[in-house]
């Protein structure tokens, strides 16, 4: 019955991204620190979402294709930095290619060893529970060990742009 | 065991309060019942996940009484809300059945109600459902999708909102990032 729907409307990537941009998405920084190396390892997702609270889950999803995640995942454990307006010089770093990719950002290792990128928002130290392959992504499921608020505004992915978040008018946030 | 430790330190006011940090569209998931009722929830968690094939998904609560209705006809849309749609929110997250009375919507393909006003409208049929921790994570395959007009309205720390642009050149490797 909706077969002929399904397939008289086929969806190719161009027409994907384009409704998708009017999805605002936060932008997250994941990273770890290699254990035979030290190398720390970083990427930028627009998808990090919460997931369960009890118990404490989040959720993510990378391409298929990335080579940063597998570097990543190498570590039992990574941290998520939760990005503020002001940080896209942290998305620029984290998306170049390059061996130090944090070498030119702030950041300390948390109690659980992984790096927390500095002035960001929140922090998460996560633990990966299970990598679900869909279609050309992986959605990564991770148990949250600890997780840390700190203050500002977010910054913010819409419509191809980095912009931050302005709040509506009181009357209408009730 | 470690995840029983996890549990007890990360409890679900401060997880509320912790994610409370992250900015999201907001976005209703629609579809009809046997009965042709419409149905509708709202979700904070509805992503982009696969372009090929073209592939979304969203989170619900396992506690929720309107997505078991919802799924059992496998079909459903994402309507990206727009700025001026608060107001759809607070109907759709009402109990019983009037949650569209005075919400004007057409049937989009696959049956669903597409809401007017939404700033996108994605059809999607339920092809995997997993169920992780205390909700259900859904993944749909997408039918058709059609852009509206608009600007998103977000939702973050309990407050709804809208994208501020930053005036600021961007590299193309940043853009690409997402």
């Amino acid at each position: 019955m909706t077969a002929m729907a399904v397939t008289a409307s086929p969806i190719d990537s161009d027409r994907y991204r384009a409704v998708m941009r009017h999805l605002p998405t936060g932008v997250a920084a994941i990273c770890s620190t290699d254990p035979l190396s030290g190398a720390r390892n970083g990427m930028i997702v627009g998808t990090f979402a919460s997931l369960s609270m009890d118990p404490a889950l989040v959720t993510f999803s990378v391409t298929h294709t990335s080579t940063s995640w597998p570097k990543i995942a190498r570590a039992d454990r990574f941290g998520v930095s939760l990005l503020a307006e002001g940080q896209q010089q942290v998305c620029r770093a984290l998306s170049a290619k390059g061996e130090d990719k944090l070498g030119a950002l702030d950041w300390s290792e948390s109690d659980w060893g992984t790096p927390r990128i500095h002035g960001s928002l929140a922090w998460f130290d996560c633990r990966v529970e299970q990598q679900i392959v869909a279609g050309d992504h992986l959605i990564v499921v991770a148990s949250v060990l600890e997780m840390t608020p700190s203050d500002g505004t977010p910054l913010i992915f819409h419509g191809g742009r980095f912009g931050s978040f302005r709040e509506s008018a009181p009357a209408q946030a009730a | 065991m470690d995840t029983n430790l996890v549990a007890d330190i990360i409890t679900p006011a401060y997880y509320r309060q912790v994610l409370g940090k992250l900015p999201t569209g907001v976005v209703a998931i629609t579809g009809v019942n046997d009965d042709d009722e419409k149905l509708g929830l709202v979700v904070g968690t509805f992503q982009s996940l696969s372009l090929e094939p073209p592939l979304v998904t969203f989170c619900v609560d396992k506690s929720s009484s309107t997505w078991p209705k919802l799924r059992k006809l496998q079909n459903f849309t994402a309507n990206i809300l727009a700025d001026d749609q608060v107001g759809i929110c607070r109907s759709l997250s009402r109990k019983g059945p009037r949650k569209f009375e005075n919400l004007p919507c057409s049937l989009g393909p696959l049956g669903t109600p597409h809401l007017d006003g939404a700033t996108a409208w994605i059809d999607c049929v339920v092809t995997a459902e997993v169920a992780v921790g205390d909700h259900y994570m859904v993944v749909g395959a997408v039918t058709n999708m059609t852009e509206g007009s608009g600007d998103a309205l977000l939702f973050r720390g309990g407050k709804f909102g809208q994208y501020q642009p930053i005036e600021m050149p961007i590299p193309e490797e940043a853009r690409s990032a997402s």
